[in-house]
């Protein structure tokens, strides 16, 4: 009997093996939730950041130029820009004491280079060159100029990894800036992010601005996502369905900030 | 000795390509695995047990370098398609080339079905949009890629 079970494990050992290393990675995958899990990730991919600067140094020697051409017309652009920006500054600053408003604008930001944009058939991370030494942690915002980018998840001492909105477990909580709605906005896909159930009386406009509502412990308020491409009807006919296109394209994005709050 | 110092290398390379051309590749979010071509090489120059091996190492490696979500994920598939391409050994000349080729197209077929499926889980993407979206243009994109490795290269290193 004990042999014939031995010879049996014997003849079918590929297939054991199968079960056994599948089995392994499904308990990974239960188990992505994990701090330990997260930080032990976080670690792996800061051992391993070397990889990637062949790709950087690479992407950024062909990208110095063209580089340099749009730096040098943003350059002059900015400076006509700045000048105009600067009296609209001041007239905002003598409103603000006038309305004794506390200025809410002064987040703590650290600039940050996007490394990878990760390894996966799907896009839903970007390695950024700051970690723990710089003062990153866990569950930090990450922006770009334009808007959200995501959320720090796993942070190694140089690198770290960021969780960008095209995630599918990426939840925001965000208002429609003229409406003044509150949702939830999740990804979609291609390129589309939705906010359900949104109340049918609610009346949101196309091209409507989405920004951050401020109610996260993660994300500032005010922080710009994108705007609505159209509403429809839920399918169940209760609710309203928002989608809205980032302004943000990550196949492109080279920096971000990480909100150090 | 000689095999592990294989393994590592084309482990090394793909893991470039996958960084370098694999992005410059993109099309409309649509990318090709090198990854998986080197795990569908490896099972199928050494068989199930190497190929799946391979696969869960390299794919626990290419999460852990990756992110976030579903770290695991990758090991999961690329287990299935280095056992898969383990059907393949020897089989190059020994079967029809159209069997052996529709046999390579159903593994990654399966790998990407699997990749995607969980992927997208709780996702409200209809199974044929995730199918034509997806499904369907990675494995035909990464098959091709395949093609032109899998001529190329003898069909035994031996």
């Amino acid at each position: 009997m004990f042999h014939r079970f031995i010879s049996l494990l014997i003849d079918f050992y590929e297939y054991l093996l199968l079960i056994f290393l599948s089995a392994i990675a499904f308990a990974v995958l239960l188990m992505n939730e994990v701090p330990q899990v997260r930080a032990l990730q976080g670690d792996i991919a800061s051992t391993f950041a070397f990889i990637h600067y062949p790709a950087i140094w690479i992407n950024q020697l062909s990208e110095l130029i063209e580089e340099n051409q749009r730096l040098k017309e943003d350059n002059l652009r900015l400076t006509l820009l700045n000048a105009e920006m600067m009296d609209r500054y001041l007239e905002n600053q003598r409103l603000r004491q006038m309305m004794a408003f506390a200025d809410t604008s002064h987040l703590k930001l650290l600039p940050a280079k996007v490394m990878n944009r990760g390894l996966t058939p799907v896009f839903n991370s970007i390695l950024i060159s700051v970690g723990r030494l710089d003062g990153v942690r866990p569950d930090m915002a990450v922006v770009h100029q334009r808007g959200v980018v995501g959320k720090t998840v796993s942070v190694g001492e140089r690198t770290t990894l960021v969780q960008i909105f095209s995630d599918i477990n990426f939840r925001l909580s965000v208002k429609f800036q003229s409406s003044r709605v509150f949702g939830i906005l999740k990804w979609h896909s291609e390129r589309i992010a939705i906010v359900e159930n949104i109340p049918k009386t609610a009346i949101i406009h196309p091209m409507e601005i989405v920004i951050t509502s401020g109610y996260s412990d993660i994300y500032p308020a005010n922080i710009p996502f994108g705007e609505v491409l159209e509403i429809k009807t839920s399918s169940s006919g209760m609710f309203q369905v928002a989608y809205i296109q980032p302004f943000i394209d990550l196949n492109t994005i080279e920096e971000a900030f990480v909100v150090l709050k | 000795m000689r095999k592990l110092l294989l393994l590592l290398t084309i482990a090394a390379i793909t893991l470039l390509l996958q960084l370098l051309p694999g992005s410059w590749m993109t099309i409309v979010d649509i990318r090709p695995d090198f990854v998986l071509l080197g795990v569908m090489l490896v099972g199928r120059f050494y068989g199930k047990v190497w190929g799946q091996c391979y696969g869960f190492t390299v794919g626990l490696l290419v999460d852990a370098l990756g992110m976030g979500s579903f770290l695991g994920l990758s090991a999961l598939t690329k287990t299935i398609a280095g056992f898969g391409a383990g059907f393949l050994k020897n089989q190059r000349h020994r079967i029809s080339p159209f069997s052996y080729h529709v046999v390579s197209l159903a593994i990654l077929f399966i790998h990407f079905f699997v990749y995607y499926f969980i992927n997208f889980r709780g996702v409200e993407i209809a199974l044929q949009v995730n199918l034509l979206r997806y499904m369907t243009p990675a494995t035909g994109y990464t098959m091709i890629l395949y093609l032109l490795v899998d001529y190329l290269l003898p069909s035994d290193l031996s």
